[in-house]
């Protein structure tokens, strides 16, 4: 028998954020005083793999950007990011060994050790 | 040659060699060659710095205006794609100066990272040009150039202001070489001033002279073939900068000590029997002194029209690389002598 690891469906046209990805979000938002935490997730040149993920707090979006809202936090993607972020989950891994905020991106064919950087 | 790499040409046929030129190199201790219009390159943008910082093995960040440095661009194999030159004429404003012929690679290199930064890359044919010089005669002409400016320092690296135009120190050592990158408007001038100087050679000439000093040269030497530890770029790699793409390989090689080949300088082992099918095959493997195991390829050659002697560049396994090892080709060609 062949055991067959699934996880649940993303929509390939969103992201998603996990309740406990949001509120870390929402703790570190509201630790810079922020009102509302408003995040941009978006992908760069660089690292081992040659693109990587950036994350930051930021006030609103730009002209176009997708806007997702979940959890109480709104995700803010770049159009051209956004291809290589389609159908991902951003989750959050706590503990000593945890590893922060954590992509799940369908997209990415290869990872490099530290999980920050991918190729498609 | 390695599976997946495409086999270049010869990269200098015998009959394309001037010997008067050659000669006149010798005598003047120095030379210059007109380069092709492309390979050089605007990137500007705010994000332009920190983009090659990132992708590229070098440490970029700490480029200040007027200066520069050279980096590999590699792929995510570690294995190397390029190795441009990176000026920073002023804040946000970089020129890229490349040897790849293949220009639609180097630009693709970039701009395959280029996802949501600001930054624009620009080919400059239509404004500038470059010339570059080649030997120990070449400073000595450039210094009255110059006329004494402040800024020569005389390290590779320099980028040295000569009214419109600019000087590039690009390599030190037996064989020191420059780039003048001028407007296109000034090239004419600039390369009457410098012929009444020094001799200005064909591309051809300028390969073989770069092929018998060991410079290794993008779509040769430089390809994805290697990584920049076995072509001798080493010190073009920053081990302490963080993440660049092919970065995890490159440090498992070095901490490991894993770099499997070198560069080797080749010579035919035989140099009594002038013989016109003696010659160093571009491409062809290179096995044992025994012929039972192959140990490498061969990535360029050239013959030296003013004594017949060919050269050639290739790369061997590490128990391969000392000089005085005999090699042998698969073809059943000529033994190769290592020489360095």
């Amino acid at each position: 028998m062949t055991m067959k690891l699934e996880r649940p469906g993303v929509p390939v046209n969103t992201i998603q954020v996990t309740p406990k990805a949001a509120a870390k979000a929402l703790q570190f938002s509201a630790n810079e005083g922020r009102d509302a935490c408003r995040l941009k997730i978006a992908v760069q040149g660089g690292g081992c793999s040659g693109l990587q993920y950036v994350l930051e707090l930021v006030d609103g979006p730009e002209d176009s950007d997708k806007v997702i809202k979940e959890h109480g936090i709104e995700v803010y993607v770049p159009k051209r990011a956004f291809v290589f972020l389609a159908g991902t989950v951003l989750d959050y891994s706590d503990g000593l060994n945890g590893r922060g905020f954590e992509f799940h991106n369908p997209n990415a064919k290869r990872t490099c050790g530290c999980g920050d950087s991918f190729a498609v | 040659m390695p599976p997946g790499i495409e086999k270049p040409d010869v990269t200098v046929s015998t009959a394309a060699l001037d010997a008067r030129e050659y000669e006149a190199f010798q005598n003047a201790h120095g030379g210059f060659v007109l380069r092709s219009p492309a390979g050089l390159y605007r990137h500007d943008g705010p994000d332009a710095l920190d983009l090659l910082h990132r992708i590229t093995t070098n440490d970029l960040a700490s480029l200040t205006p007027g200066s520069a440095k050279r980096t590999v661009i590699a792929d995510e194999r570690g294995r190397v794609v390029d190795a441009p030159w990176v000026v920073m004429r002023d804040k946000d404003d970089l020129l890229l100066v490349t040897d790849l012929q293949d220009t639609a690679t180097f630009e693709r290199a970039i701009l395959k990272y280029t996802i949501i930064e600001d930054a624009c890359l620009t080919g400059m044919e239509g404004q500038l040009r470059r010339i570059s010089l080649i030997g120990e005669g070449v400073e000595p002409v450039l210094r009255d150039i110059v006329h004494g400016d402040e800024h020569w320092e005389n390290e590779i690296g320099d980028w040295v202001r000569s009214g419109d135009a600019r000087l590039l120190k690009t390599s030190s050592g037996e064989m020191p070489g420059w780039d003048v990158v001028v407007p296109v408007s000034q090239l004419d001038e600039w390369k009457e001033m410098l012929k009444t100087l020094l001799p200005m050679l064909s591309d051809d000439t300028f390969q073989a002279i770069r092929i018998q000093h060991g410079i290794p040269w993008p779509g040769y030497e430089l390809t994805p073939a290697v990584n920049p530890l076995e072509c001798g770029l080493v010190d073009l790699v920053d081990f302490d900068k963080g993440c660049y793409v092919g970065q995890e390989v490159i440090a498992r090689l070095d901490t490991y000590d894993k770099v499997q080949r070198a560069m080797v300088k080749l010579r035919l082992a035989d140099r009594t029997t002038p013989d016109v099918a003696q010659r160093i095959p571009v491409g062809a493997d290179l096995w044992d002194a025994l012929g039972s195991r192959k140990v490498g390829w061969i990535s360029s050659s050239a013959v030296i029209p003013t004594t017949g002697e060919w050269v050639g560049l290739g790369f061997a396994r590490m128990a391969h690389t000392e000089t005085g090892t005999i090699l042998t080709t698969s073809d059943e060609g000529p033994g190769l002598l290592v020489v360095g």
